[in-house]
């Protein structure tokens, strides 16, 4: 194929490969087809989606309601009544996101940039509506019971119990010994299986939110630092000194045992403890694109500094930003495991992986199930955040790119 | 360089400030009394007037303890005791922090010690032979292990352990927990350490295991830059053997980076692990501080975080310093 003498080489290399010969690949574009020749990346990303989907659509998978039940000629559904305002609100969220994804690409450029605000609104009008009109029902109804009266018939979840369902006389029932216990019951009787899916929730959240607030926090002091430079950079630096020096994990245990133990509070230490990376990443990058001539043409125009940190040179520095971000995932869980596994996590009733190899450690050698199995599910989600990692990393790493 | 070290120095004691400065203000922060021991209120005139004992008792242990100062004023009189090195008294004990900590240390050295030693004494010839071997079934094995027990938490490694080679069902190999059998006292000197190995092979493994899986990567990546590097190609040209040309030219290379995560681990070389203390009851540092967090020993919480503080701050110093001295091109001007 004659060489295009016009065009930079990449681009031509690439539009080559791809068969769209004259029109260039967006960065973003190659990254995506950079990290999609990854086979491990791309299992990673699969793994992560599928913890996304237990994630949000966990209540129709486990639950101690059945979908539906009939019973003297009247049909119930207690799964669905039994929906908890947050689980309500959290399918509204998948919701507006799935939408948005599909709707984004068929409006007009004009209209598209309004389309996340727009967005963000329907979610956040949805959420008060769920507020307002959903209540929490404490439905203690034997559904089990009637479903095995004559005349009734009932539709269960694949796994028909809920996570903080207790039943002493099945307690401590390895996997497979009884029919309905897929994975065995943990020493309370209750179904491994169900809280293992349901733990995926927590840790999500953990993962995400906790990192989202080291990302927010590193991204705009690594900004400001390279940003501005001289005694800023000096004051920030310092600061991202004194964290690193924090003995982290001991901080975190400390500070639950002071006040309490509460999800946002864990999410929120780990994210103050672990945004330092993010902004040196963002820092280094600043102090390169500060140099460069469009950041000089914006001050030129006369833009405010907060207008060009964040509208012109942060989209063009937030790439090793979200590698980071995505091995600080893994971390995150692995330190909210590591806190539950000391009995310092979130508050029990609430199943989360780490809590539950808490509980084994009453007896690992009794119920190897229960050290097995959630260490299995951290192992797995830890491993795909950073096959996700890596993707990134090496999609983004112009010298590994093959033209 | 005499310049940078004296700058860092001096930037050494702001920080110090400021971690000691937030620590103590998060645990004053404290709802609760940490000055009373757990009396539960009497009902009734005789409970009116144990109150009335216990408010005055209260008080005079507070004053004991210091708490009665507003917190800046404790702040700056503890920061006075330490600068003599004096850590004040657990208060669950009464000892001396000191003789606290230096009761507790031993375990852990040896404990990291090991763990270091095992570390490097695996991972670089591992990481040496998989850059040679690259893209081989070697490489590719070895890189995916490596990979698979960065990602496997400790504390899922450690009770697997425990539940498969300490227990008669599957291998009863090793002991389950401690670090002695009952009474070693009572032991001579070999039979002791051999005692005291067999108690440490667990521990050791799974402090040992994700730091030999990162520094074996490092190596790796650090080798296969040099391998293609020209003089590399030159020393073989010349006639320099294969192995020589690797580990005289090539690795002496990518030994940089490889010798300054040695200041990552000097904090935990005695810092300890919370968890790996924790599964295999091990009374070391990690212990130590866990339990102080549990009690609300505060003596002790502060003391654990200050070392561990001063341990960061002295390994990032000897990270540079050690970055400088191995590779002239580094200049901190």
């Amino acid at each position: 194929m004659p060489e295009d003498p016009g065009k930079p080489l990449e681009s031509a290399g690439a539009a080559a490969a791809d068969g769209l010969a004259g029109e260039p690949l967006t960065y973003a574009a190659i990254v995506r087809r950079q990290f999609l020749r990854n086979r491990a990346a791309v299992v990673g990303l699969g793994i992560v989606a599928m913890l996304f989907a237990v994630a949000i659509l966990v209540p129709f998978l486990a639950s101690s309601y059945p979908y539906r039940i009939r019973i003297d000629g009247r049909t119930h559904y207690p799964l669905f009544r039994n929906l908890t305002p947050q689980d309500l609100i959290i399918l509204a969220a998948a919701l507006c996101l799935a939408t948005w994804a599909v709707v984004r690409r068929l409006l007009p450029a004009r209209l598209r940039r309004w389309s996340l605000p727009a967005c963000l609104v329907v979610f956040l009008a949805a959420c008060a509506v769920i507020r307002a009109t959903v209540r929490e029902r404490n439905d203690r109804t034997d559904y089990r019971a009637l479903a095995v009266r004559p005349g009734a018939d009932a539709i269960w979840a694949p796994i028909p119990y809920s996570p903080q369902e207790t039943d002493l006389d099945r307690k401590r029932q390895p996997p497979g010994r009884l029919a309905g216990h897929l994975l065995g019951t943990d020493d309370l009787g209750r179904d491994v299986f169900s809280r293992l899916l349901w733990s995926t929730r927590v840790s999500l959240a953990v993962g995400f939110v906790a990192e989202g607030f080291a990302v927010a926090i590193g991204v705009f002091l690594g900004a400001l630092a390279g940003y501005f430079g001289r005694r800023t950079d000096f004051v920030i630096m310092r600061l991202v000194e004194i964290v690193v020096c924090f003995p982290g994990f001991f901080l975190i245990l400390t500070v639950l045992a002071v006040f309490g133990r509460h999800l946002w509070l864990i999410m929120l230490m780990i994210g103050l403890l672990g945004w330092t990376e993010n902004a040196r990443f963002v820092r280094a990058e600043f102090l390169r694109l500060r140099t460069m001539e469009y950041a000089m043409a914006a001050r030129a125009l006369g833009l405010g500094w907060a207008r060009i940190v964040f509208r012109h040179l942060l989209p063009n520095g937030i790439a090793p930003v979200m590698v980071n971000a995505s091995f600080g995932v893994a971390a995150a869980i692995l330190i909210e495991g590591g806190l539950s596994f000391l009995g310092f996590g979130v508050a029990p009733p609430t199943a989360t992986w780490g809590t539950m190899l808490n509980d084994g450690m009453i007896n690992p050698v009794a119920m190897p199930w229960m050290i097995i199995l959630p260490g299995l599910a951290i192992f797995t989600a830890v491993a795909a955040y950073n096959l996700v990692g890596e993707g990134l990393r090496d999609a983004l790493d112009p010298r590994l790119r093959s033209a | 360089m005499r310049d940078y070290l004296i700058r860092r120095l001096l930037l050494v004691v702001p920080t110090l400030l400021g971690i000691t400065l937030i620590t103590f203000v998060i645990i004053r922060l404290a709802p609760g009394e940490p000055a009373t021991l757990g009396g539960t209120a009497a009902g009734g005139e005789a409970g009116r007037q144990a109150t009335a004992a216990s408010a005055e008792l209260l008080r005079a242990k507070k004053e004991l303890l210091g708490l009665d100062k507003p917190v800046p004023v404790q702040f700056l009189i503890w920061l006075r005791r330490v600068a003599l090195l004096d850590f004040g008294h657990s208060w669950s004990n009464n000892q001396p922090v000191i003789t606290v900590i230096l009761d507790h240390i031993s375990p852990t050295l040896q404990l990291n010690i090991l763990a270091v030693a095992v570390i490097y004494a695996i991972s670089i010839p591992l990481g040496v032979g998989q850059a040679v071997r690259r893209g081989r079934l070697f490489d590719r094995s070895t890189t995916l292990i490596s990979f698979l027990l960065y990602a496997a938490p400790v504390y899922w490694v450690g009770p697997l352990l425990l539940i498969y080679f300490c227990n008669p069902e599957h291998y009863a190999w090793f002991p389950a927990g401690e670090l002695n059998r009952p009474f070693p006292e009572n032991l001579a000197f070999f039979p002791w350490l051999y005692d005291r190995l067999v108690h440490l092979v667990l521990p050791v493994v799974c402090q040992s295991y994700a730091g030999l899986a990162y520094l074996s990567k490092q190596t790796r990546a650090g080798l296969l830059e040099n391998l293609q590097a020209d003089y590399v190609r030159t020393a073989r040209a010349k006639g320099v053997s294969r192995f020589r040309a690797v580990v005289h030219h090539a690795l002496r290379n990518s030994l940089i980076p490889i010798v300054t995560i040695m200041a990552m681990i000097l904090p935990g070389l005695i810092g300890g692990s919370i968890i790996i203390e924790t599964i295999f009851s091990i009374q070391g540092m990690g212990y130590l501080s866990f339990n102080a967090i549990l009690q609300r020993d505060y003596p002790v919480i502060m003391a654990t975080t200050t070392f561990a503080a001063v341990l960061t701050l002295v390994g990032l110093l000897l990270q540079d310093i050690l970055y400088a001295w191995l590779d002239p091109r580094v200049s901190y001007a």
